[in-house]
This record gives C-alpha cells, structure tokens and sequence, in this order.
C-alpha cells in the first residue's frame, strides 16, 4: 500500500496543521508552567495549570458567621446554609475566598438571603488551629479566631466581578 | 516511505475502546454528584461568583429548572459517548457542553479533574474512539500524541513544582502535613500516615521521581509500560488515602490510549483467549475477541 495513500491514519494534506496545532498545544501548556509559581497570572492560562499540593499547609481553617437581630446574636450554621461541599471542602473555606474581603461580602450577602427571618447584621470571622502528627483535623486544638468583617443586611454589593447583587 | 509518512504510520487502536468505557464512568463519577449542589451552587441567584476564564455567571444565572435540564443533558451525553458508534461524538460534545454549563456558572470550584477532563474530552474528538472492533484496527496516531502532551506536562508541572518550591517534599514533612488536609485527607488511615515520616520521605520522593520522569520514560516502548504501572499505583495510593475527587479517574481513563499500542496489542493478545470465554465480554465485543489482531 502506498503510505501516503493510507486510509487509517491522517490524510497527508492535513499532517502539517496538525503538528502545527500539537505545538501550539506544547507550548500553550509550557507557558502555563511559567507563570505556575507566581502570584498573579494571566486567566487563560487558568486551564492549564497543574500546581498541586506543592506547598505544605500547617494550619487548619474555618469561616465563623453569626448573625444579630432585635440586640441577639446567634451563631450562624454555615455547613446548613451552604450545604454543598467539593473535595476541597466548602468553598467559603478556601483560601482564595476567606482572604478575599469582595468574596466575604458576597458570602455575609448571602446569609442575609438565606437565613429566615432576616438578620439585620451579619459578622464574619475565621478560625485557625494548627496541624499536628497523628491528629484528625476535626481536632480543633488551641483555636485562634478572629473577626474577618460586618456587614449590614440590605446594602446592595457588588460581585467580585462588577455585577450587583 | 518518507518521513512523515513513517511519522504518521497507523498504530494499534484497541486501547481507545478501554479508554472511553473508563472515561465515560469517570465522567459520571463526576457529574452525577452534581445534581445535589444545583440549587446551592449552580442555580443560585446570591453566592454568584466568576473567576479565571469562567465567567458564565456575568452573564447569566441559571434557574433550578434549568440546571436540572443541563445535569440531564450531560448524563445522556455520558450514555450516548458509552455506546459510541455514531452517537459517540454527539454525546461526548453534549456532555462537554453541559459539564462546562454548569462548572463555569459556579467558577470558584473549578478543579484540578475538571481542567483535566476538558482536555482529556478533547483528544476524545481527535480519537477513533466513535469506531467499534478497534482492537482490529491500526489508526492515526495523533490523539495519542495529545494525550502525551497534556499528560507530560500535567506530571512535570505537578513534580517539578514539588522539587523546586518546597523543601518539605524531601524530608517528608509535606506529605505528612498534606496528610492531614481537613478536607482532601485527615481519615483515620490518612492521619496514621502523617505519623510515619520516614515512610512519607519515600513516598514524597517516589511522587517527584515519577511525575518528573513521566513525560519521558513514557515516550520509550520499554519504559512506557513500567511508567504507567507506577502511574496507576500513585493514582490508587492517592484514591485510597487522599480525597480529590474524580481526579484519580480521570487520570486512570486516559491510560489504556496511554499505553504504548504495540505494548498494548501485546497484552491484548494475551489476555484475548481468556476474555473470549467471558459471556460479558463476548456480548459487549463479539467481533473482538473472536478475531486475530
């Protein structure tokens, strides 16, 4: 058979563009690698970065919420609120989020939506405890917290992006 | 032959048929799940968030009713891809469709598994994958090519960044602490391991030797098999005490194209016998294992 000729495999006229596009495909992951370590980065580079668990976490973290109406506060369940978890727990607890004051806001936001009757208040706050060898994390050992922000039910916020809620 | 016809010779294709059976239970691993987060996290008008190139929800919000009929058009897309034949293409390009509907609507949890079955999907399309009896066919050899591209890169990346930015992979430290993630660890097996330094030293190396060679030692007839091997004992090691969702999975339904095709053929041939005298594998491949490769 001539093997320009093969059915099976692909049409000479097309081999070009395809190892044209496989390069581009190398390179496009190459300069993801590139700006894999650095703080701030491009979002198209987004897809294709793969930095994971590069670096060691020694502390734990959780997001407190507690709410106030009529001069009583209460503590807020926020796993009940915002049931949905990932593999990467919920995500008010990522780091990316608690450390993100427009992200807290939509969250505080959020828990004046959700929770009946509304609260007039809402304060956020973050709770950290350090790992230990041998220790299940659900261990809260010698907790630090600290209050994170408040927020007054009934402001209008805009998202992180610009949109208002 | 000229070069590129030599470059471009058609190689054994069985492998893409175990590809997409795993990858079709990968993708319902993943997706299935998310039927429960909808009205928390895909259809919901206050926690709104866009991030990277996931802006979806500056533009629109799903409603629940919506969502729901999205979730449902990507687990038919997960069946029709199954199937495959003619339906392969079609259903593989309406789960991608409504997996990224729903994922760039929620944007903040984008992981790691999600990036990578978008590119896995993709070389799904370049795939004879929609063919049947492949294990009797020779094809392009381009999707596999991709595949190496994403996975070499994936693994250097992942490894690379281990070996240069934190010293606590060579002692062990690292591991251990990561042992212990509130989330993607911290079971009862997982915090014993963060106890055993010396055992998480080797595995912390072991995890940097073989992400840091893989874009390498898979590209040889002879080392390409040993590599996946120790591919797929990461992966399960990390299923068995880490929780990263449909990560291992998808990783995993990639390896059969993975694999070196003459590599492949060779065990296919081995195993041919065995698997012709089980009626399950008689009904989903008659011709299969019933023909000479």
């Amino acid at each position: 058979m001539d093997p320009a000729a093969d059915a099976r495999t692909t049409p000479p006229p097309l081999r070009g563009v395809v190892l044209a596009l496989l390069a581009g495909c190398f390179a496009y992951f190459g300069v993801c690698y590139h700006f894999a370590a650095a703080d701030t980065f491009p979002a198209w580079v987004y897809p294709g970065q793969w930095a994971m668990f590069t670096f060691k976490e020694t502390w734990h973290h959780d997001v407190i919420a507690a709410a106030e109406r009529d001069g009583q506060t209460t503590t807020v369940d926020l796993p009940a609120l915002f049931p949905s978890t990932w593999d990467s727990g919920p995500r008010y607890v990522r780091g990316p989020f608690r450390n993100n004051p427009a992200r807290m806001r939509v969250l505080a936001y959020s828990i004046c939506q959700r929770l009946k009757p509304t609260p007039e208040v809402v304060t956020l706050g973050e709770v950290k405890w350090k790992a230990r060898f041998g220790v299940s994390p659900e261990v809260r050992e010698n907790p630090e917290s600290k209050m994170r922000m408040e927020f007054r039910c009934g402001s209008a916020i805009p998202l992180p992006a610009g949109r208002r809620l | 032959m000229s070069r590129m016809d030599r470059l471009f010779a058609p190689e054994w294709a069985g492998g893409w048929t175990l590809a997409r059976w795993c990858f079709a239970f990968t993708a319902l691993a993943a997706h299935l799940p998310r039927l429960a987060r909808i009205e928390d996290a895909y259809a919901c008008t206050d926690m709104l968030f866009s991030t990277g190139p996931w802006r979806l929800a500056e533009y629109v919000v799903w409603t629940p009713a919506t969502a729901t009929g999205i979730w449902v058009a990507g687990v038919v897309g997960i069946v029709a891809f199954a199937i495959g034949g003619r339906l392969f293409r079609p259903g593989l390009a309406l789960y991608f469709v409504a997996a990224w509907a729903l994922l760039a609507e929620e944007a903040l949890n984008v992981k790691a598994h999600d990036r990578l079955a978008l590119w896995v999907t993709l070389g799904f399309f370049l795939s004879p994958s929609h063919e049947q009896n492949l294990t009797t066919k020779w094809r392009s050899p381009v999707a596999r090519w991709y595949l190496l591209v994403v996975f070499g890169w994936l693994y250097w990346s992942t490894g690379s960044l281990k070996f240069m930015e934190e010293r606590g992979w060579f002692d062990g430290t690292a591991l251990q602490y990561h042992f212990l993630h509130q989330y993607h660890a911290g079971g009862p097996a997982a915090v014993w391991m963060s106890t055993q330094n010396g055992l998480c030293r080797v595995l912390g190396w072991f995890t940097m030797a073989f992400e840091m060679g893989f874009p390498f030692l898979v590209l040889w007839r002879r080392s390409n098999p040993w590599v996946l091997l120790a591919g797929v004992a990461f992966h399960l090691g990390v299923l068995a005490l880490m929780s990263v969702g449909a990560f291992s999975f998808v990783a995993l339904s990639a390896y059969p194209a993975l694999l070196h095709p003459e590599a492949a053929r060779a065990m296919w041939e081995r195993l041919r016998p065995a698997l012709a005298r089980t009626p399950v594998m008689r009904a989903l491949l008659p011709a299969d294992v019933g023909a000479s490769g």
